[in-house]
């Protein structure tokens, strides 16, 4: 038997599997028994299946077989290992089939927790199982991998090499288990409202599974973030692409829902909410890899790639989303409880928090989406730059900004509002005071952005104020330390965004060896050009000294590199990281001249931006960490 | 006409197309050459202005809009003329045209209508 | 008793909407490429011809063709070459006029590449730079427009491939000749 065979029957296994396992949702009290039994078997069949088609299909990579075709479009012997493997999950395929792993291994896990209400149980990992048969059914039908190559060859097309990279081969599996996560999220809500139990024991089941979506999603965004500035030579690290904007959506989404999870938990308000949001999420997955894959997005200027394709998702996101959207219709007003919300309170600044990130999120949705719709109906092409979002997420930014400083602080259920300003002036006072001395010595900044710097500094201190508390049982550290990470983290991203948009500077020069180019206090020295070689490609390197008087202080070697497989010419720019700021050089060659033309970036705060994502992440991490220590 | 094409063809062949800055605008023609680079998309590139790209058609479109700068031509003349000849989508920056009123009067519109409903549903449960 | 209120199906509402207009961005015509010339008159243009120095090629020539194609190529351009047998058999067609713009060439290179695959054009301007023909608003060649009594009917970005031509193109041409 071939292994493609093989991999053939895997995916066939896993489809009947999920298939069995979906019909308990239509067929809960069948009492052909075995269906009872089974679900864990089912689960776990599902999960191993997919498991082994996916490490079948990086073996084939691995090994360079020809013989597949998905292997010939993607692969080259001469490619290096990794990118070999890598290879795999780096096309619509292999990535589909990622994605249904994750689906399977999200079911899996949540098979082994200790959850006893069996009904809601199963009824969550049917839902989830549902999924998995729909997007299994997609790959064999439209996206196989493993489909024999159509003529003969020798050799692969090879690996794009703008792809061959270590972090855009863990962008993917990374973003995936964040991306994907919240379908067990969606899974709990339908389970939850099937079973009627959408309670606070539900919202503590469903707390670590919106956590670690979240931590995944926010480092995978951060890693095709990091990506794009290293690899791409543009100097930007976000572009507001609809690809990006795809990824950014459920994350926004993401982060109310999991600040609901919590007012759950602890108070058994907003359930219909929380159910809302979770649905919502994930759909905002599923249509952002509709629009991806359909060729939708690019379809304004060029042929769409393959409709039926788009059809497939289509359809299967109507059904997922009608199910969802439709026990919600019916369930919800039975679910919720009385409350008694205060407007001065913690549970007011978390409705506050979802109501500008949801706002932020119709934003970004709009801007996506509008160009297709003007080009549907009024046959107009616009583009949407990131002016639009960032004139329109300015406003929000800062309502954001400031209920991120006076949620936290304030008590659940009831505060004063003169309690909470006070607690937190003399620190609003001391950023307000630092700011302003910036902004006297800096004059580019303006109203806007000493406005938001300031916010965003009080907010820096206000979270590690927070932070830092000393209790009996905790010694330094609180419980909150994951909220005051996340909020150190977010705080630092926008004041170090603003900072790098303001004062980033970049000059382009037509430069000749032994030429002295100078940016700001910045000399640079030109001092050769030579021919190297790379695994499989060959290059042209510039070398450039940074100099203080007459000493080298850094060298840079932007390089363009020529690779055969595919003939691709790419440049490579040269970074150099200083604490307070990046300095950035791009190279490209014009044709029949005797000079280069080089671009050099100096961008400030680049290190602080990456640094408040790991920010984040460590506090979505110590957060979890601090759950399974209370439950301990 | 044909001097002024004399004196293209030269400055493209001497200076490097990328460095207009350094050709014989004044400080403030090069000022709004960058506003405009900064505005206007590189079609035939993703997600980049031409101020950003390096490719051929960037370089065209640079020079284009230099020429017109001394012309006399007002930025909203030049931007005009680009949305003309490519359509709308060379501006990096939807209009505020009637088109597009929702779309850059919508997130307001949200955002209060979110507010009331936060707010509602606050003060209902309030009593 | 499960209270029905009304206001929770709103999503539900939203979403089919939504999917609806998915549905209509899926099936939308993808082939006819929105460009900013489609039913506006051909634009202003002047330029100087490849096989004369006296002639010129300019709007006028376009407008007084009942229906013209306007394809704009050049001798370095791989898919102009692919393409340039369909040429050859569209100006084969009563009624049809076709005019080329020759795009940031050099002329002996354009003079070989018509010399050898044949002059399927009415005209053929030079733009040398690729200033003129920015009001036609190319940005990659080839591209062809079809063009009805001096209105722009049709933008074809890219080679114009044998089942384009058979699904998209001569069925236009069929309705307007």
């Amino acid at each position: 038997m071939s292994l493609g065979n093989l991999g053939n029957i895997l995916m066939l296994t896993c489809l009947l599997a999920s298939l069995i396992q979906a019909l308990y949702l239509i067929y809960p009290h069948t009492s052909f028994g075995k269906i009872n039994i089974n679900y864990r078997v089912l689960t776990r069949i599902i999960f191993i299946t997919c498991l082994a088609s996916f490490l079948l299909l990086i073996y084939l990579f691995l090994e360079s077989n020809f013989n597949y075709q998905l292997v010939v479009n993607n692969s080259h012997s001469e490619k290096p290992l990794i990118y070999k493997i890598a290879g795999a999950w780096g096309n619509h395929e292999g990535s589909l089939l990622l994605w249904i792993l994750v689906l399977s291994f999200f079911n899996f896990v949540f098979l082994e927790t200790k959850i006893k209400n069996t009904e809601f149980k199963k009824y969550v990992i049917s839902f989830q199982s549902l999924m998995i048969f729909g997007f299994t059914l997609f790959l064999l039908l439209t996206s196989n991998p493993f489909l024999a190559t159509e003529n003969i060859t020798n050799e692969g097309l090879g690996l794009n090499p703008i792809l061959q990279d270590l972090l855009l081969a863990i962008h993917p599996p990374i973003l995936y288990v964040g991306y994907v996560g919240y379908s067990i999220v969606l899974s709990f809500a339908v389970g939850g409202m099937i079973t009627n139990k959408i309670d606070q024991e539900w919202a503590r089941w469903l707390h670590p599974w919106v956590i670690v979506s979240w931590i995944f999603l926010t480092a995978g965004i951060g890693l095709g973030s990091f990506w794009a500035y290293y690899e791409l030579g543009w100097g930007g690290y976000w572009f507001w692409d609809p690809v990006e904007n795809a990824s950014l959506m459920p994350w926004l989404a993401g982060t109310a829902l999991f600040h609901c999870v919590i007012i759950l938990e602890k108070k058994n308000i907003l359930q219909s909410w929380v159910i809302l949001l979770s649905i919502l999420t994930f759909s905002l997955s599923l249509i952002g890899t509709f629009l991806v894959r359909s060729g939708i997005l690019n379809s304004v200027h060029t042929f769409a790639s393959d409709p039926s394709r788009g059809l497939f998702i289509l359809v299967f996101l109507a059904i997922i989303l009608i199910i969802s959207f439709t026990l919600y219709a019916i369930k919800a007003p039975t679910l919720d409880k009385k409350s008694k919300i205060n407007i001065v309170s913690k549970e007011a600044g978390i409705l506050a928090n979802n109501w500008l990130l949801l706002s932020s999120l119709f934003v970004v949705f709009l801007g996506t989406l509008y160009p297709l719709a003007v080009d549907l109906f009024l046959q107009k092409s616009i583009s949407v730059g990131p002016n639009y979002y960032v004139l329109s997420l300015m406003p929000i930014l800062l309502l954001l900004l400031l209920i991120m400083i006076v949620g936290p602080v304030s008590k659940w259920q009831n505060d004063k509002l003169t309690n909470i300003l006070f607690s937190i002036s003399k620190l609003f006072i001391l950023s307000l005071a630092i700011i302003f001395a910036f902004s006297i010595y800096f004059s580019e900044l303006k109203l806007t952005q000493i406005t938001l710097l300031t916010l965003c500094l009080t907010l820096m201190l206000v979270s590690i104020k927070n932070g830092i508390r000393t209790n009996r049982n905790y010694s330094i550290i609180s419980p909150s330390l994951g909220k005051s990470l996340a909020h150190i983290g977010f705080g630092l991203l926008i004041l170090s965004v603003i900072a790098n948009t303001t004062f980033a500077t970049e000059k382009i020069f037509q430069a000749q060896v032994d030429d002295l180019l100078v940016i700001d206090n910045y000399k640079f020295k030109f001092d050769k050009v030579n021919q190297t070689k790379g695994k499989n490609f060959n290059a042209i390197t510039a070398t450039f000294s940074l100099l203080d008087n007459k000493t080298v202080i850094e060298t840079f070697k932007p390089e363009i590199r020529i690779y055969s497989n595919p003939p691709t010419v790419t440049s490579e720019t040269s970074i150099v990281r200083k604490f307070l700021a990046d300095i950035y050089i791009v190279m490209n060659i014009p044709e029949n001249a005797d000079f280069v033309n080089v671009r050099i970036h100096i961008k400030p705060m680049m290190s602080f931006i990456w640094f408040s994502i790991i920010l984040m992440v460590l506090g979505g991490i110590s957060s979890i960490f601090f759950r399974i220590k209370l439950i301990k | 006409m044909k001097t002024r094409s004399l004196i293209i063809i030269i400055f493209l062949f001497i200076f490097s197309p990328v460095a207009f800055a350094e050709l014989k605008l004044t400080k403030e023609q090069d000022s709004r050459a960058t506003e405009l680079f900064k505005e206007t998309r590189c079609l035939v590139c993703q997600s980049q202005t031409i101020y950003d790209s390096n490719s051929e058609m960037a370089t065209d479109l640079k020079l284009y809009i230099i020429e017109q700068i001394i012309a006399g031509k007002s930025n909203y003349e030049i931007e005009n003329q680009l949305v003309k000849n490519y359509g709308e989508w060379i501006l990096m920056t939807p209009a505020f045209s009637q088109s597009n009123y929702f779309l850059w009067f919508g997130p307001f519109i949200i955002l209060l209508l979110g507010a009331i409903m936060m707010l509602r549903y606050i003060l209902k449960n309030n009593e | 008793m499960n209270k029905i209120k009304i206001i929770y199906f709103t999503p539900v509402v939203i979403v089919l909407i939504f999917l609806i207009f998915l549905f209509q961005l899926l099936n939308k015509d993808v082939k006819k490429l929105s460009s900013a010339l489609i039913e506006k008159p051909v634009p202003e243009f002047e330029m100087q011809t490849l096989y004369s120095d006296i002639t010129l090629l300019n709007s006028n020539d376009i407008n007084s063709s009942n229906v013209a194609l306007v394809n704009v190529w050049a001798s370095w351009c791989i898919p102009c070459r692919a393409e340039h047998e369909i040429l050859m058999l569209l100006s084969k067609i009563e009624g049809l006029d076709l005019y080329g713009i020759n795009y940031k060439d050099k002329k002996i290179n354009a003079l070989n590449f018509i010399d050898n695959l044949g002059n399927p054009f009415k005209k053929i301007g030079v733009d040398k730079n690729g200033r003129s023909s920015m009001v036609w608003g190319v940005y990659g060649i080839p591209e062809t427009f079809i063009i009805h009594k001096g209105t722009v009917i049709y933008k074809h970005i890219g080679p114009i491939h044998l089942n384009e031509l058979e699904n998209v193109i001569l069925p236009i041409l069929a309705k307007l000749l």
